[in-house]
């Protein structure tokens, strides 16, 4: 198995809902374990015993962080007055989206229903558009920025409620 | 209809290749692999199709592309380094593509002008605009889950059969040798060179991007038309910085920057 194929495995592993894969092949065996699968997939390695003739797959420190020490808990949220309310913020400099096109609906409005996964808006940079996911479930409070608008990085685009 | 299997034939590209779908008709090849990628479909996954009835180029403007003729596809990629520096990807693909479609040319023995490249990322010869590239990614705060490029090329449209108002500004590559071009071994030759480059720009950052990228504009110092949401001005085209964004001189000698809006040649 190449290089560039285990890449893809850690890379499938990391996006799916798998949390982990072993593959033995030609004597090799691989396992690929994801130690949080509820945070942000961080993935790691493990050599297999019978993969002791060989080296152990050595991109692995370089492309995936060993597994961390439970972190404690994220700070509590700082404004402690409205800790239900998520700022989605953008992620990069570009044009803001409320549609897939000119002629189409926005994705959502004030008052809206959300769900994790749900595509909020578009950030367009160099013909390179960007759908904005939400990552929390809830009801758009507002939404701050207008349609065709450039945004800079990090700006606050929509505040959600979350449930 | 392409054929997958030659495809996979030709490219002998690791990843790029393998997981292939020659469609006859869909709505837009970049919506199919995204789709896809919302399934769990690994990178490298590709989409050819003979016709896209909904293919779009910028803010869902029509690509114009008649059945069969030419060649139209989409490549799923799942980048590991962070939208700021994968944005570049979309200079990044038309270098390779031009790179492409020149060693294809040599390797047959055929002449083509040299292939320009106009911000951001479309290609020309003579000026004319020969292929298009149009990126759609899915991200989850800076993190990219899953990023389609998608590209479309004048491969055996003459052109004579495209629509009279555009005849002036396209260029096919059919028209420089006078025959077929048979798509699958143009695909699987980018393929292979994509995969190649696309390996180092994930590892070094696209830190060289940019640089390649002005290696093939001719448009520094020259008279251009900047179209944004806000409208039209003349400027002149200075610099595309590191980020890659176009640098631009306004009338009263200011020079700002464009993320996001096209540009158009002037005559001097």
């Amino acid at each position: 198995m190449e290089l560039k194929e285990i890449k893809q495995l850690v890379k499938m592993v990391e996006t799916s809902d798998i949390s982990e894969v072993e593959i033995e092949e030609e004597g090799r065996k691989i396992r690929i374990t994801k130690r949080f699968p509820s945070s942000n997939g961080e993935v790691h390695f493990v050599s297999a015993p019978q993969a002791a003739a060989m080296p152990p797959v050595q991109m692995a420190p370089q492309t995936m962080p060993a597994a961390l020490p439970a972190e404690p808990a994220a700070p509590a949220a700082e404004a402690p007055k409205a800790d239900n309310l998520i700022e989605v913020r953008s992620p990069m400099v570009g044009t803001f989206y409320a549609a897939p096109s000119p002629d189409a609906d926005p994705y959502t409005s004030a008052g809206s229903s959300v769900s994790v996964g749900q595509t909020l808006c578009i950030i367009e940079a160099m013909k390179l558009m960007n759908e904005i996911e939400s990552e929390v479930s809830g009801k758009i409070k507002e939404i701050l920025v207008q349609n065709a608008q450039p945004v800079e990085y990090n700006q606050v685009l929509f505040l959600i409620e979350k449930s | 209809m392409l054929s997958c299997d030659l495809i996979r034939e030709k490219s002998g590209a690791t990843i790029f290749g393998n997981n292939v779908f020659c469609l006859m008709e869909v709505d837009s090849t970049n919506t199919f692999v995204l789709n896809m990628a919302r399934s769990g479909a690994p990178e490298g996954t590709l989409a050819v199709a003979d016709f896209q009835h909904s293919g779009r180029g910028k803010r869902g403007r029509q690509w114009f592309a008649p059945r069969g003729e030419n060649l139209t596809f989409s490549l799923l990629l799942r980048p590991l380094v962070n939208i700021e520096y994968v944005q570049k990807i979309t200079l990044a693909a038309a270098v390779t593509l031009a790179n492409t479609i020149e060693e294809f040319f040599r390797q047959k023995g055929w002449d083509l002008p040299p292939i320009e490249l106009k911000w951001p990322n479309d290609l020309l010869v003579d000026g004319k605009k020969l292929s298009g590239i149009l990126t759609e990614s899915i991200l989850k705060d800076k993190e990219v889950s899953a990023l389609a490029v998608g590209i479309g090329i004048n491969l055996n449209t003459e052109i004579r059969q495209f629509p009279q108002e555009l005849q002036n500004n396209v260029c096919s590559l059919t028209d420089f040798v006078g025959q077929r071009i048979i798509p699958e071994e143009l695909l699987a030759l980018f393929l292979r060179r994509f995969e190649q480059d696309y390996e180092i720009w994930e590892r070094n950052a696209y830190r060289d991007v940019v640089t390649q990228w002005k290696n093939r504009c001719r448009q520094f110092g020259k008279k251009i038309n900047v179209i944004t949401a806000d409208g039209e001005r003349e400027a002149l085209f200075q610099d595309v910085n590191d980020d890659g964004y176009l640098l631009f001189k306004t009338a009263d000698g200011k020079t700002e920057r464009l993320i996001s809006g096209e540009i158009n040649a002037l005559s001097d």
